[in-house]
Protein backbone atom coordinates (compact mmCIF):
# COMPACT_ATOMS: atom_id res chain seq x y z
CA UNK A 1 0.00 0.00 0.00
CA UNK A 2 1.48 3.59 -0.95
CA UNK A 3 0.48 6.61 0.24
CA UNK A 4 0.45 9.10 -3.02
CA UNK A 5 0.72 12.24 -1.15
CA UNK A 6 0.04 14.74 -3.84
CA UNK A 7 -2.02 15.69 -6.72
CA UNK A 8 -2.31 13.00 -8.73
CA UNK A 9 -3.82 10.73 -6.04
CA UNK A 10 -4.65 8.53 -9.14
CA UNK A 11 -7.50 6.87 -9.63
CA UNK A 12 -8.44 3.92 -11.55
CA UNK A 13 -9.64 4.73 -15.06
CA UNK A 14 -12.49 2.22 -14.27
CA UNK A 15 -15.15 5.40 -13.62
CA UNK A 16 -13.85 7.03 -16.70
CA UNK A 17 -14.50 3.80 -18.45
CA UNK A 18 -17.57 3.18 -17.04
CA UNK A 19 -19.10 6.68 -18.23
CA UNK A 20 -17.62 6.40 -21.18
CA UNK A 21 -19.38 3.39 -22.07
CA UNK A 22 -22.48 4.93 -23.83
CA UNK A 23 -20.27 4.35 -27.32
CA UNK A 24 -21.58 2.18 -29.35
CA UNK A 25 -19.91 -1.35 -29.37
CA UNK A 26 -16.99 -1.19 -32.42
CA UNK A 27 -14.27 -3.72 -32.60
CA UNK A 28 -11.36 -2.17 -30.66
CA UNK A 29 -8.53 -0.19 -32.41
CA UNK A 30 -5.96 -2.09 -30.61
CA UNK A 31 -3.03 -2.19 -33.91
CA UNK A 32 -2.81 -5.93 -33.69
CA UNK A 33 -1.28 -7.63 -36.43
CA UNK A 34 -1.09 -11.42 -37.19
CA UNK A 35 2.20 -10.89 -37.97
CA UNK A 36 4.74 -12.48 -36.37
CA UNK A 37 7.81 -10.89 -35.27
CA UNK A 38 10.21 -13.80 -35.19
CA UNK A 39 12.41 -12.57 -32.68
CA UNK A 40 13.79 -14.69 -30.25
CA UNK A 41 13.52 -13.84 -26.38
CA UNK A 42 10.71 -14.52 -23.64
CA UNK A 43 8.32 -15.05 -25.69
CA UNK A 44 10.32 -17.90 -27.37
CA UNK A 45 12.28 -19.46 -24.66
CA UNK A 46 8.57 -20.76 -23.29
CA UNK A 47 8.14 -22.81 -26.05
CA UNK A 48 4.84 -25.23 -26.45
CA UNK A 49 3.09 -23.75 -23.54
CA UNK A 50 2.24 -20.67 -24.75
CA UNK A 51 -0.60 -19.64 -27.67
CA UNK A 52 0.81 -18.04 -30.74
CA UNK A 53 2.03 -14.70 -31.01
CA UNK A 54 1.08 -11.08 -32.17
CA UNK A 55 2.61 -7.94 -32.81
CA UNK A 56 0.89 -5.55 -30.40
CA UNK A 57 2.76 -2.25 -31.73
CA UNK A 58 5.65 -0.54 -30.26
CA UNK A 59 7.10 2.35 -29.89
CA UNK A 60 8.17 2.75 -33.24
CA UNK A 61 4.72 2.08 -35.01
CA UNK A 62 2.47 4.47 -32.98
CA UNK A 63 -0.57 5.65 -34.87
CA UNK A 64 -2.44 6.32 -31.83
CA UNK A 65 -6.15 5.35 -31.56
CA UNK A 66 -8.72 6.24 -34.18
CA UNK A 67 -11.96 5.65 -33.01
CA UNK A 68 -15.06 5.47 -34.54
CA UNK A 69 -17.88 7.88 -34.83
CA UNK A 70 -21.36 7.26 -33.39
CA UNK A 71 -23.44 9.38 -31.29
CA UNK A 72 -24.80 12.75 -31.73
CA UNK A 73 -22.80 15.85 -29.77
CA UNK A 74 -19.80 17.89 -31.53
CA UNK A 75 -18.47 20.42 -29.88
CA UNK A 76 -16.25 21.16 -26.80
CA UNK A 77 -17.37 21.29 -22.89
CA UNK A 78 -15.71 22.78 -20.06
CA UNK A 79 -15.66 20.69 -16.95
CA UNK A 80 -16.31 22.04 -13.48
CA UNK A 81 -13.48 22.85 -11.43
CA UNK A 82 -12.74 20.36 -9.27
CA UNK A 83 -10.91 21.04 -5.90
CA UNK A 84 -8.69 18.39 -4.43
CA UNK A 85 -6.50 18.80 -1.66
CA UNK A 86 -3.79 20.04 -3.76
CA UNK A 87 -5.01 22.40 -6.35
CA UNK A 88 -8.11 23.13 -8.93
CA UNK A 89 -8.54 20.42 -11.76
CA UNK A 90 -10.68 21.05 -14.95
CA UNK A 91 -10.63 19.59 -18.10
CA UNK A 92 -11.93 20.51 -21.49
CA UNK A 93 -13.56 17.83 -23.61
CA UNK A 94 -13.49 17.33 -27.13
CA UNK A 95 -16.63 15.74 -28.42
CA UNK A 96 -16.83 14.60 -32.23
CA UNK A 97 -20.75 12.96 -33.20
CA UNK A 98 -20.96 11.72 -29.53
CA UNK A 99 -17.14 10.51 -28.92
CA UNK A 100 -14.82 12.02 -26.98
CA UNK A 101 -11.68 12.90 -28.96
CA UNK A 102 -9.85 14.94 -26.93
CA UNK A 103 -9.40 16.05 -23.21
CA UNK A 104 -7.39 18.74 -22.39
CA UNK A 105 -6.43 20.21 -18.92
CA UNK A 106 -7.49 23.91 -18.23
CA UNK A 107 -6.00 23.83 -15.17
CA UNK A 108 -4.28 21.48 -12.99
CA UNK A 109 -2.56 21.86 -9.15
CA UNK A 110 1.07 23.98 -9.74
CA UNK A 111 1.44 25.01 -6.39
CA UNK A 112 4.43 23.25 -5.52
CA UNK A 113 7.03 22.08 -7.26
CA UNK A 114 6.25 18.59 -7.15
CA UNK A 115 2.80 18.65 -7.80
CA UNK A 116 3.30 20.19 -10.87
CA UNK A 117 5.24 17.75 -11.62
CA UNK A 118 3.36 15.25 -11.33
CA UNK A 119 0.35 16.48 -13.05
CA UNK A 120 2.44 17.46 -16.20
CA UNK A 121 3.19 14.10 -15.99
CA UNK A 122 0.02 12.30 -14.89
CA UNK A 123 -2.31 14.40 -17.10
CA UNK A 124 -0.99 13.20 -20.63
CA UNK A 125 -1.36 9.67 -19.34
CA UNK A 126 -5.20 10.66 -18.07
CA UNK A 127 -5.99 11.48 -21.56
CA UNK A 128 -4.48 8.83 -23.38
CA UNK A 129 -6.24 6.45 -20.59
CA UNK A 130 -9.56 7.85 -21.41
CA UNK A 131 -8.76 7.57 -25.44
CA UNK A 132 -7.93 4.01 -25.38
CA UNK A 133 -10.58 3.03 -22.90
CA UNK A 134 -13.55 4.57 -25.29
CA UNK A 135 -11.79 3.24 -28.75
CA UNK A 136 -12.16 -0.34 -27.27
CA UNK A 137 -15.51 -0.28 -25.67
CA UNK A 138 -14.14 -1.48 -22.27
CA UNK A 139 -15.90 -1.99 -19.22
CA UNK A 140 -12.34 -1.47 -17.47
CA UNK A 141 -9.05 -1.60 -17.85
CA UNK A 142 -6.10 -3.65 -15.88
CA UNK A 143 -2.87 -2.15 -15.41
CA UNK A 144 -4.06 1.53 -15.47
CA UNK A 145 -3.88 3.50 -12.45
CA UNK A 146 -3.42 6.90 -13.85
CA UNK A 147 -6.60 8.87 -13.41
CA UNK A 148 -6.80 11.18 -10.84
CA UNK A 149 -10.24 11.88 -8.94
CA UNK A 150 -10.40 15.86 -10.19
CA UNK A 151 -9.98 14.74 -13.37
CA UNK A 152 -12.54 11.93 -13.74
CA UNK A 153 -14.96 14.33 -11.98
CA UNK A 154 -14.31 16.98 -14.26
CA UNK A 155 -14.54 15.32 -17.23
CA UNK A 156 -18.00 13.93 -15.56
CA UNK A 157 -19.46 17.10 -15.37
CA UNK A 158 -18.09 17.90 -19.02
CA UNK A 159 -20.03 14.60 -20.19
CA UNK A 160 -22.93 15.53 -17.96
CA UNK A 161 -23.16 19.05 -19.84
CA UNK A 162 -22.97 17.42 -23.39
CA UNK A 163 -25.86 14.59 -22.69
CA UNK B 1 -22.93 9.36 -12.30
CA UNK B 2 -24.31 7.61 -15.50
CA UNK B 3 -24.07 9.58 -18.59
CA UNK B 4 -26.95 8.93 -21.03
CA UNK B 5 -25.62 9.67 -24.82
CA UNK B 6 -26.03 7.28 -27.37
CA UNK B 7 -27.79 4.95 -25.16
CA UNK B 8 -29.90 4.51 -22.30
CA UNK B 9 -28.20 4.89 -18.87
CA UNK B 10 -26.36 1.99 -17.00
CA UNK B 11 -28.02 0.96 -14.08
CA UNK B 12 -26.86 0.29 -10.54
CA UNK B 13 -24.21 1.73 -8.84
CA UNK B 14 -20.59 2.76 -9.10
CA UNK B 15 -18.27 5.01 -7.14
CA UNK B 16 -14.73 5.48 -6.78
CA UNK B 17 -12.72 6.39 -3.64
CA UNK B 18 -8.96 6.82 -2.80
CA UNK B 19 -8.03 4.14 -0.66
CA UNK B 20 -4.26 2.64 -0.21
CA UNK B 21 -2.81 4.95 -2.02
CA UNK B 22 -4.94 4.29 -5.49
CA UNK B 23 -8.36 4.53 -6.62
CA UNK B 24 -10.34 1.65 -6.21
CA UNK B 25 -13.61 1.75 -7.72
CA UNK B 26 -16.78 -0.30 -7.30
CA UNK B 27 -19.13 -0.92 -10.14
CA UNK B 28 -22.14 -2.48 -9.36
CA UNK B 29 -24.69 -3.39 -12.05
CA UNK B 30 -27.90 -4.89 -10.04
CA UNK B 31 -29.93 -1.95 -9.80
CA UNK B 32 -31.31 -3.60 -6.31
CA UNK B 33 -28.26 -3.06 -4.18
CA UNK B 34 -28.42 0.13 -2.00
CA UNK B 35 -25.82 2.24 -2.09
CA UNK B 36 -24.85 1.38 1.75
CA UNK B 37 -23.74 -1.55 0.34
CA UNK B 38 -20.60 0.58 -1.06
CA UNK B 39 -20.18 2.39 2.10
CA UNK B 40 -19.65 -0.74 3.84
CA UNK B 41 -17.01 -2.21 1.28
CA UNK B 42 -15.33 1.03 1.45
CA UNK B 43 -15.64 1.66 4.96
CA UNK B 44 -13.86 -2.47 4.81
CA UNK B 45 -11.29 -0.87 2.37
CA UNK B 46 -10.54 1.70 4.39
CA UNK B 47 -10.22 -0.33 7.68
CA UNK B 48 -7.49 -2.52 6.09
CA UNK B 49 -5.65 0.33 5.17
CA UNK B 50 -5.37 1.74 8.26
CA UNK B 51 -4.48 -2.03 9.95
CA UNK B 52 -2.40 -3.15 6.65
CA UNK B 53 -0.24 -0.17 5.26
CA UNK B 54 3.12 0.36 5.82
CA UNK B 55 2.88 4.22 5.24
CA UNK B 56 1.23 4.30 8.86
CA UNK B 57 3.92 4.09 11.71
CA UNK B 58 0.65 2.69 13.86
CA UNK B 59 -0.71 0.06 11.74
CA UNK B 60 -0.45 -3.54 12.83
CA UNK B 61 1.94 -4.33 10.31
CA UNK B 62 4.24 -1.37 10.46
CA UNK B 63 4.67 -3.02 14.31
CA UNK B 64 5.16 -6.57 12.46
CA UNK B 65 7.84 -4.67 10.38
CA UNK B 66 9.47 -3.49 13.45
CA UNK B 67 9.72 -6.38 15.49
CA UNK B 68 7.50 -4.95 17.92
CA UNK B 69 4.60 -7.61 16.96
CA UNK B 70 5.23 -11.82 17.01
CA UNK B 71 3.61 -13.20 14.20
CA UNK B 72 2.25 -15.14 16.38
CA UNK B 73 0.63 -12.16 18.32
CA UNK B 74 -0.83 -10.69 14.76
CA UNK B 75 -4.58 -10.28 14.20
CA UNK B 76 -6.34 -13.50 12.86
CA UNK B 77 -6.50 -11.72 9.44
CA UNK B 78 -2.90 -10.81 9.48
CA UNK B 79 -2.22 -14.38 10.10
CA UNK B 80 -3.86 -15.56 7.69
CA UNK B 81 -2.39 -12.51 4.96
CA UNK B 82 0.93 -13.98 5.98
CA UNK B 83 0.00 -17.71 5.16
CA UNK B 84 -1.37 -16.92 1.77
CA UNK B 85 1.44 -14.87 1.22
CA UNK B 86 3.73 -18.14 2.43
CA UNK B 87 1.53 -20.38 0.04
CA UNK B 88 2.21 -18.02 -2.75
CA UNK B 89 6.05 -17.70 -2.35
CA UNK B 90 6.48 -21.75 -2.21
CA UNK B 91 4.07 -21.87 -5.24
CA UNK B 92 6.25 -19.38 -7.09
CA UNK B 93 9.88 -20.70 -6.14
CA UNK B 94 10.71 -17.94 -4.06
CA UNK B 95 9.18 -15.25 -6.56
CA UNK B 96 6.84 -13.87 -4.36
CA UNK B 97 8.77 -13.42 -1.01
CA UNK B 98 7.60 -10.97 1.61
CA UNK B 99 10.71 -10.93 2.87
CA UNK B 100 13.09 -10.33 0.48
CA UNK B 101 12.35 -6.50 -0.13
CA UNK B 102 14.16 -5.79 3.50
CA UNK B 103 17.59 -6.10 4.02
CA UNK B 104 16.29 -7.20 7.78
CA UNK B 105 14.09 -9.67 6.39
CA UNK B 106 11.07 -8.95 8.11
CA UNK B 107 7.65 -9.63 6.43
CA UNK B 108 6.18 -7.06 4.78
CA UNK B 109 2.79 -8.54 3.18
CA UNK B 110 1.59 -5.47 1.13
CA UNK B 111 2.00 -7.31 -2.32
CA UNK B 112 -1.21 -9.44 -1.60
CA UNK B 113 -3.06 -7.07 1.20
CA UNK B 114 -4.13 -5.40 -1.77
CA UNK B 115 -5.87 -8.24 -3.92
CA UNK B 116 -7.08 -10.14 -1.15
CA UNK B 117 -8.98 -6.90 0.74
CA UNK B 118 -10.48 -6.23 -2.90
CA UNK B 119 -11.86 -10.16 -2.84
CA UNK B 120 -13.06 -9.44 0.51
CA UNK B 121 -14.80 -6.24 -0.58
CA UNK B 122 -16.56 -8.26 -3.06
CA UNK B 123 -17.52 -10.81 -0.96
CA UNK B 124 -19.32 -7.59 0.95
CA UNK B 125 -21.19 -6.94 -1.96
CA UNK B 126 -22.33 -10.26 -3.10
CA UNK B 127 -24.10 -9.94 0.81
CA UNK B 128 -25.86 -7.26 0.12
CA UNK B 129 -27.21 -8.82 -3.06
CA UNK B 130 -24.49 -8.11 -5.85
CA UNK B 131 -24.36 -10.65 -8.54
CA UNK B 132 -22.98 -8.56 -11.55
CA UNK B 133 -20.07 -6.15 -10.52
CA UNK B 134 -16.55 -4.82 -11.23
CA UNK B 135 -14.05 -4.20 -9.05
CA UNK B 136 -10.93 -2.08 -9.95
CA UNK B 137 -8.25 -1.03 -7.55
CA UNK B 138 -5.59 0.25 -9.25
CA UNK B 139 -5.60 -1.66 -12.45
CA UNK B 140 -6.31 -4.90 -10.68
CA UNK B 141 -10.07 -6.08 -11.13
CA UNK B 142 -12.61 -8.75 -9.95
CA UNK B 143 -15.48 -8.82 -11.95
CA UNK B 144 -18.29 -10.89 -11.17
CA UNK B 145 -21.21 -11.99 -13.10
CA UNK B 146 -22.08 -10.35 -16.25
CA UNK B 147 -21.47 -6.43 -17.41
CA UNK B 148 -25.15 -6.87 -18.79
CA UNK B 149 -27.39 -9.38 -19.38
CA UNK B 150 -25.74 -12.15 -21.81
CA UNK B 151 -23.19 -9.22 -22.19
CA UNK B 152 -19.23 -10.62 -20.57
CA UNK B 153 -17.74 -7.74 -19.10
CA UNK B 154 -15.07 -6.14 -21.14
CA UNK B 155 -11.24 -5.80 -19.56
CA UNK B 156 -8.91 -3.94 -21.46
CA UNK B 157 -5.28 -4.52 -20.49
CA UNK B 158 -2.93 -1.43 -20.78
CA UNK B 159 -0.08 -1.26 -23.24
CA UNK B 160 3.12 -1.10 -20.97
CA UNK B 161 4.58 1.09 -23.61
CA UNK B 162 1.51 3.19 -25.12
CA UNK B 163 -0.69 4.35 -23.05
CA UNK B 164 -3.61 5.46 -25.34
CA UNK B 165 -3.43 1.38 -27.18
CA UNK B 166 -4.33 -1.54 -25.33
CA UNK B 167 -2.71 -4.57 -25.03
CA UNK B 168 -5.35 -6.35 -25.55
CA UNK B 169 -9.27 -6.82 -24.86
CA UNK B 170 -10.45 -9.51 -22.37
CA UNK B 171 -14.12 -10.66 -22.42
CA UNK B 172 -14.88 -12.22 -18.74
CA UNK B 173 -17.53 -13.20 -16.42
CA UNK B 174 -16.37 -14.27 -13.17
CA UNK B 175 -12.64 -13.40 -13.14
CA UNK B 176 -9.83 -11.84 -11.62
CA UNK B 177 -7.53 -10.09 -13.73
CA UNK B 178 -3.91 -8.93 -12.35
CA UNK B 179 -1.36 -6.92 -14.38
CA UNK B 180 1.94 -6.53 -12.98
CA UNK B 181 4.16 -3.98 -15.11
CA UNK B 182 7.09 -1.43 -14.90
CA UNK B 183 5.33 1.27 -16.56
CA UNK B 184 3.80 2.34 -13.28
CA UNK B 185 5.66 3.88 -10.23
CA UNK B 186 8.62 2.91 -12.34
CA UNK B 187 10.30 -0.81 -11.97
CA UNK B 188 9.31 -1.49 -8.44
CA UNK B 189 9.07 -5.53 -8.93
CA UNK B 190 12.65 -6.94 -8.86
CA UNK B 191 13.77 -10.63 -8.78
CA UNK B 192 14.10 -11.26 -5.28
CA UNK B 193 17.52 -13.52 -6.47
CA UNK B 194 19.18 -10.65 -8.24
CA UNK B 195 17.56 -8.03 -6.71
CA UNK B 196 17.12 -6.68 -10.38
CA UNK B 197 13.93 -5.28 -12.11
CA UNK B 198 13.52 -8.01 -14.86
CA UNK B 199 14.19 -7.05 -18.35
CA UNK B 200 12.06 -7.33 -21.56
CA UNK B 201 8.88 -8.35 -20.26
CA UNK B 202 6.98 -5.44 -19.39
CA UNK B 203 3.54 -6.51 -18.04
CA UNK B 204 2.58 -10.02 -16.84
CA UNK B 205 -1.56 -10.15 -16.44
CA UNK B 206 -2.99 -13.62 -14.74
CA UNK B 207 -6.44 -14.19 -15.08
CA UNK B 208 -7.95 -16.53 -12.44
CA UNK B 209 -10.76 -17.25 -9.87
CA UNK B 210 -8.68 -15.20 -7.20
CA UNK B 211 -7.63 -11.76 -7.07
CA UNK B 212 -5.64 -12.69 -3.56
CA UNK B 213 -3.53 -15.04 -5.79
CA UNK B 214 -4.19 -13.61 -9.36
CA UNK B 215 -2.60 -10.72 -8.05
CA UNK B 216 0.54 -12.18 -5.92
CA UNK B 217 0.84 -14.31 -8.83
CA UNK B 218 1.29 -11.75 -11.41
CA UNK B 219 4.05 -10.32 -9.36
CA UNK B 220 5.74 -13.59 -9.17
CA UNK B 221 5.41 -14.08 -12.73
CA UNK B 222 6.88 -10.49 -13.46
CA UNK B 223 9.70 -11.30 -11.80
CA UNK B 224 10.60 -14.41 -13.18
CA UNK B 225 10.73 -12.61 -16.30
CA UNK B 226 10.47 -15.45 -19.66
CA UNK B 227 9.90 -18.36 -17.38
CA UNK B 228 6.66 -16.55 -16.00
CA UNK B 229 4.85 -17.98 -18.83
CA UNK B 230 5.45 -21.13 -18.68
CA UNK B 231 5.16 -20.93 -14.31
CA UNK B 232 1.40 -19.64 -15.08
CA UNK B 233 0.71 -22.20 -17.69
CA UNK B 234 1.63 -25.05 -14.80
CA UNK B 235 -1.08 -23.18 -12.47
CA UNK B 236 -4.06 -25.31 -12.07
CA UNK B 237 -7.31 -22.39 -12.68
CA UNK B 238 -4.78 -20.00 -13.96
CA UNK B 239 -3.89 -18.42 -17.11
CA UNK B 240 -1.98 -15.70 -18.11
CA UNK B 241 -0.06 -13.21 -21.02
CA UNK B 242 2.63 -11.01 -21.46
CA UNK B 243 3.88 -8.14 -23.07
CA UNK B 244 7.48 -8.41 -24.31
CA UNK B 245 9.85 -5.80 -25.76
CA UNK B 246 12.76 -5.82 -27.53
CA UNK B 247 15.35 -3.69 -25.30
CA UNK B 248 14.94 -0.45 -27.38
CA UNK B 249 11.42 -0.74 -26.86
CA UNK B 250 10.35 -1.83 -30.34
CA UNK B 251 8.69 -5.08 -31.47
CA UNK B 252 6.09 -5.60 -28.14
CA UNK B 253 4.27 -8.48 -28.15
CA UNK B 254 1.16 -10.59 -26.56
CA UNK B 255 1.90 -13.77 -25.41
CA UNK B 256 -0.42 -16.16 -23.49
CA UNK B 257 -0.70 -19.26 -22.04
CA UNK B 258 -2.82 -21.93 -23.78
CA UNK B 259 -5.88 -21.66 -21.54
CA UNK B 260 -5.74 -17.79 -21.98
CA UNK B 261 -7.05 -18.28 -25.53
CA UNK B 262 -11.18 -18.47 -24.11
CA UNK B 263 -10.45 -14.95 -22.49
CA UNK B 264 -9.94 -13.36 -25.39
CA UNK B 265 -12.98 -10.92 -26.34
CA UNK B 266 -12.39 -10.81 -29.98
CA UNK B 267 -11.40 -14.49 -30.88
Amino acid sequence: MTKRPLVATLLTVAALVLLLSFKTPQSAGLGLTTQNGGTTGGVQNVGSQTGTKQNIGSTQNVSGATPGTKGSYTGQVTGSAVQIPFGVVQVQVTFQNGRITDVQALQLPNDRGHSAQVSQYAAPQLRSEVLAAQSAQVDTISGATYTSEGYLQSVQSALDQAA
Amino acid sequence: MAVSLATAPLSGLHRVEHIMGTAIGLDVRNASVPGTALDRAFDYLRDVDLRFSTYKSDSEVSRLIRGELDEADCSPDLVQVLALCEQVRRASDGYFDIRAHRPDGRPDPTGLVKGWSLENAGRILEAAGARDYCINGGGDVVVRGEAAPGKAWRVGIRHPLIADRLATVLAVRGAAVATSGAYERGAHIRDPFTGQAPGRVLSFTVVGPSLTFGDAYATAAFAMGPTGLGWVASLPDYEGCSVTADPDGSNARLAWTPGFDSCFADR
